[in-house]
C-alpha cells in the first residue's frame, strides 16, 4: 500500500544510481580487463582471479558496502529534521510498520544490487571472449545479500539513533570499520566473523585461494546467522523508535 | 451542543530534563465546538497536541482521545482514524506532487471526500503536477489544509493554521472551519490570531508556563468579566484588594484597574464604599484577557 | 435594547476590525466580538430589532444555520442559539432544511411610535450631556454601566 510507494519514492534516486554505479564499475571491469589486470599483479592472473580480485576480494566490494550504508538512512530521524515527522506520526499507522515498511524496501534494494555482478559479469565478459560463470556470481551474490543485509540493519539502527543528515552514515560507518578492526584482532578474530572475508570467501572453507574459486558448499550456518543478526538490529531500531519523543 | 469529552487530560505532565513543558495539565475539549488554545510561544501548545496524538510520550498524567487512551500506541492510533491534524511544521514530503501526496493521504482513511477535495484544489489553485518542494510556503499550508478538510472527521487539531496564509485566505480558512464544526467536526486549535480565535471560538483555554490559566466560553467573557476601575480624589487605597472572582488589580497612584468575573457590581459597591470618585465598568476582550493572563508582573514594569 | 454603536476606540488599534458589516440579502448583521454582549444575543438584538421596525417581515427567509454562520464567519454554535431563542420567543421559525422564516406578527403601530419617541428622548439627553462637556466615550461608558447594573438587578 501506500507506505510501501513513500519508502521507494525516498529511497528511489539512491537505489537507481546506486544500481547504474556498480553496474558500470562492473562493466568497466570487463571491458579494460587486460589494463586493469596489469595494474593490479604483475603476474598474469586466470580471468576468475582476476574478477575475483578486482570485484569479490576489491574494490566493488567497498562499494557496495558503502551504498548499503547509504541504503539504510532515512527514517523518522530525517523526518524530524525536514519537518514532516508530525505529519507521518499524525497517520492512523504503527511507528512499527512504518519502520517495517523502510526495511523490507531497503532489504529488497541491498539483494537486488547484490545480484548486480552477477547479471552483468556473466552477461559481458563473453564480449572480451572470456567467460564468468554464472553459478559463481550467484553464489557471491547470495555471501552479499547476506553482508549487506547486516550493513543495512546496521545503518538503519544508526539512521534512528542519530538524527543529522551526515551523522548516521558516519556512525555507521565508524561501526562498521570498527567491527572490521576487532574482528582482526587477535583474541576476539575466533569469535566475531570477518564479513569482509565473508563477502571475499578469503580465509574461508569454501574458497580456494589458489584459483579463485568457490567451492562446496556455501556456509548456510553463518549466512542464517548474519540475518538472524541483521533481524535483531531491525528489531532493536523498531524498540528504541517506539519509545522516542517527536 | 454535546457534553461528551472529545479531549481530556488529567495531571497531564512532560518534562524535560529539569524543564517542565507541560505540567499537571487538565484540559477538557468538549465534542461539536470549536475551542481555542491561546498561549505564549514555549507555553507548551505544541508538546501537549504531540502527546494528544502520541508523538510525544508523556512523564506522567493520563489522557483521553475521542475516549481513547493516549498513552496506549493501539487505542490512539485508532483514535487518529478520526482525526485530522495540521501541525505546525507545514512540510509535506518534498519528493511527492500534489496529487501523489492526496492519493497517498486519502489512502489511510475512510472519511475521504473526493468531491470536497476536488473543489479545494480548485479553489486553493494548487497546481496536481507540481512538486511539493517547488510550492510556497502558502501554498503548501494551503495543501496541508486541503488534506484535513477532504475529510469528516471527528476532531480536527490546528496548530497554528493560519501562518503564512495572506488575510483572503484566512477568512476563507475560518469559513471553512466553522462549515465543518456545522457539520459535527470537533475543531481544536491553537493561534497567536486573538481576533480570529474571538470569532469563532466557543470556548477558550489560555496556556501559561505549561499550565492551563484560563478556561471559559467566549459567551461568559462577554458577559461575565469585566474591568472595574476605580479613581481615587486621594491616593489608592494600598491595602490588598480581595474579594471573589478578582483575577488581577493593577494599581496607579490614584486608580485601581480590578479584572474580574461575575463580580463587577460588588466590586465597584466596594469601590464606593472606598470613596472612589469615579468607577467605571466595561467589558474585556479576549487580547486584554490573554494578556493579563499570561503576562507576569516584572513583564508589565521591566 | 437599540444597538448601541461601541464607541470604545481606546480598547485598542485593532478597534476598527471589531465590526463586520456582513450578512445576506435579507439582512446585514454588524457584530462586535469583542464586546460586552455575547454575540449571540447580538444577534438576536438585531433581528428584533429589524422585525420592531419592519426591516424584517412575516414570512422573509433568514439562511440556515450553516450558511448563516459560514457568512458571518462566527460558530454555528452562536447562530443556533440565536435562532433557537428566537423561535422561543416566537419570532422565528426554523423549517427543516429551507431556512428560518420570521414568523411575528407585524409589530403595532404603536411599538414604533414608543421606539421613535425613545429614539428622540435619548437624542436629547445625549447633547444636553455634551453641551455640559461629556465625550461620547464617557457618556457610553455611563450608559453602559446603568444598564449593566440593571441587567444584573433584574437577573437577580
Amino acid at each position: 500500500m501506500m507506505l510501501w510507494y513513500k519508502a521507494w519514492r525516498e529511497s528511489r534516486v539512491r537505489f537507481l544510481v546506486s544500481a547504474v554505479a556498480l553496474a558500470i564499475v562492473c562493466a568497466g571491469f570487463v571491458f579494460f580487463h587486460r589494463d586493469v589486470s596489469g595494474g593490479i599483479s604483475d603476474e598474469p592472473l586466470s580471468y576468475p582471479m582476476y574478477i575475483w580480485r578486482i570485484t569479490y576480494q576489491g574494490y566493488l566490494r567497498e562499494l557496495f558496502m558503502i551504498l548499503a550504508i547509504l541504503l539504510g538512512l532515512g527514517g523518522l530521524a530525517r523526518e524530524r529534521d525536514r519537518r514532516t515527522a508530525g505529519f507521518t506520526l499524525a497517520l492512523p499507522v504503527s511507528r512499527w510498520r512504518l519502520l517495517a515498511t523502510r526495511t523490507m524496501v531497503g532489504f529488497g534494494q541491498v539483494v537486488l544490487l547484490a545480484t548486480i555482478p552477477a547479471i552483468v559479469l556473466p552477461l559481458l565478459s563473453p564480449l572480451i571472449g572470456q567467460a564468468y560463470p554464472s553459478s559463481q556470481a550467484w553464489a557471491f551474490a547470495i555471501l552479499w545479500a547476506t553482508v549487506g543485509s547486516l550493513i543495512f540493519a546496521m545503518s538503519l539502527l544508526a539512521s534512528v539513533l542519530f538524527a543529522g543528515e551526515f551523522t548516521a552514515p558516519v556512525a555507521a560507518i565508524l561501526g562498521l570499520t570498527a567491527y572490521s578492526f576487532l574482528a582482526d584482532v587477535r583474541p576476539l578474530e575466533r569469535y566475531l566473523t570477518d564479513i569482509h572475508d565473508v563477502m571475499s570467501g578469503f580465509d574461508m572453507p569454501y574458497f580456494e585461494e589458489r584459483t579463485g574459486v568457490l567451492t562446496g558448499p556455501l556456509p548456510w550456518a553463518t549466512v542464517f546467522t548474519l540475518f538472524f543478526a541483521a533481524a535483531a538490529l531491525i528489531v532493536i531500531g523498531a524498540w528504541i523508535t517506539n519509545r522516542q519523543d517527536f | 451542543m454535546s457534553d461528551a469529552r472529545v479531549i481530556e487530560t488529567h495531571q497531564l505532565t512532560k518534562r524535560f530534563g529539569q524543564f517542565a513543558a507541560v505540567e499537571a495539565l487538565d484540559l477538557n475539549v468538549r465534542a461539536q465546538q470549536i475551542t481555542g488554545f491561546l498561549g505564549r510561544n514555549g507555553a507548551g501548545k505544541s508538546t501537549t497536541i504531540k502527546m494528544l496524538l502520541g508523538m510525544t510520550h508523556p512523564t506522567s498524567g493520563t489522557g483521553t482521545l475521542l475516549g481513547r487512551s493516549i498513552d496506549d500506541a493501539k487505542e490512539n492510533r485508532e483514535a487518529r482514524r478520526d482525526i485530522a491534524y495540521v501541525g505546525e511544521d507545514k512540510q509535506l514530503y518534498a519528493y511527492f506532487t500534489v496529487e501523489e501526496l492526496i492519493r497517498f493521504t486519502r489512502s489511510f482513511y475512510a472519511d475521504w471526500r473526493p468531491e470536497v477535495a476536488k473543489r479545494l484544489l480548485a479553489d486553493y489553485e494548487l497546481p496536481p503536477k507540481r512538486k511539493v518542494r517547488a510550492l510556497s510556503k502558502g501554498m503548501r499550508t494551503k495543501l496541508a489544509l486541503l488534506l484535513a478538510l477532504s475529510r469528516k472527521p471527528e476532531l480536527l487539531i490546528l496548530d497554528e493554521p493560519s501562518e503564512g496564509l495572506d488575510p483572503v485566505a484566512i477568512e476563507e480558512l475560518l469559513q471553512r472551519l466553522v462549515g465543518a464544526a456545522s457539520e459535527g467536526t470537533t475543531i481544536f486549535f491553537s493561534s497567536h490570531q486573538i481576533a480570529e480565535v474571538e470569532r469563532i471560538a466557543d470556548r477558550v483555554c489560555i496556556l501559561d508556563h505549561g499550565t492551563l490559566v484560563e478556561d471559559f466560553s467566549l459567551d461568559e467573557l462577554r458577559k461575565d468579566y469585566r474591568r472595574v476601575t476605580l479613581g481615587f480624589a486621594t491616593n489608592a487605597p494600598a491595602d490588598e484588594f480581595r474579594m471573589p472572582g478578582i483575577r488581577r488589580v493593577r494599581r496607579a497612584d490614584r486608580q485601581l484597574s480590578v479584572l474580574v468575573r461575575g463580580n463587577a457590581d460588588a466590586v465597584a459597591a466596594q469601590g464606593r464604599s472606598m470613596n472612589a470618585v469615579s468607577v467605571d465598568v466595561v467589558p474585556i476582550s479576549l487580547r486584554e484577557v490573554f494578556l493579563e493572563s499570561v503576562r507576569s508582573e516584572s513583564d508589565l514594569h521591566p | 435594547m437599540i444597538p448601541f454603536p461601541d464607541s470604545r476606540q481606546f480598547m485598542g488599534v485593532d478597534s476598527w476590525s471589531l465590526y463586520h458589516y456582513t450578512g445576506t440579502d435579507k439582512m446585514l448583521f454588524s457584530l462586535n466580538p469583542a464586546s460586552g454582549t455575547p454575540v449571540y444575543l447580538q444577534l438576536m438584538q438585531q433581528v428584533r430589532h429589524a422585525i420592531e421596525t419592519g426591516v424584517l417581515r412575516q414570512g422573509d427567509l433568514l439562511p440556515g444555520i450553516r450558511t448563516l454562520a459560514q457568512e458571518l464567519v462566527v460558530s454555528h454554535n452562536t447562530v443556533a442559539k440565536a435562532y433557537s431563542e428566537l423561535q422561543h420567543e416566537g419570532l422565528l421559525e426554523l423549517r427543516h432544511g429551507s431556512g428560518a422564516y420570521i414568523s411575528a406578527r407585524r409589530n403595532s403601530r404603536s411599538n414604533e411610535e414608543k421606539l421613535r419617541l425613545a429614539q428622540q428622548r435619548v437624542r436629547r439627553l445625549v447633547e444636553s450631556l455634551q453641551e455640559d462637556g461629556l465625550s461620547e466615550e464617557a457618556i457610553s461608558r455611563l450608559f453602559e454601566a446603568e444598564l449593566f447594573y440593571s441587567l444584573r438587578a433584574d437577573a437577580r
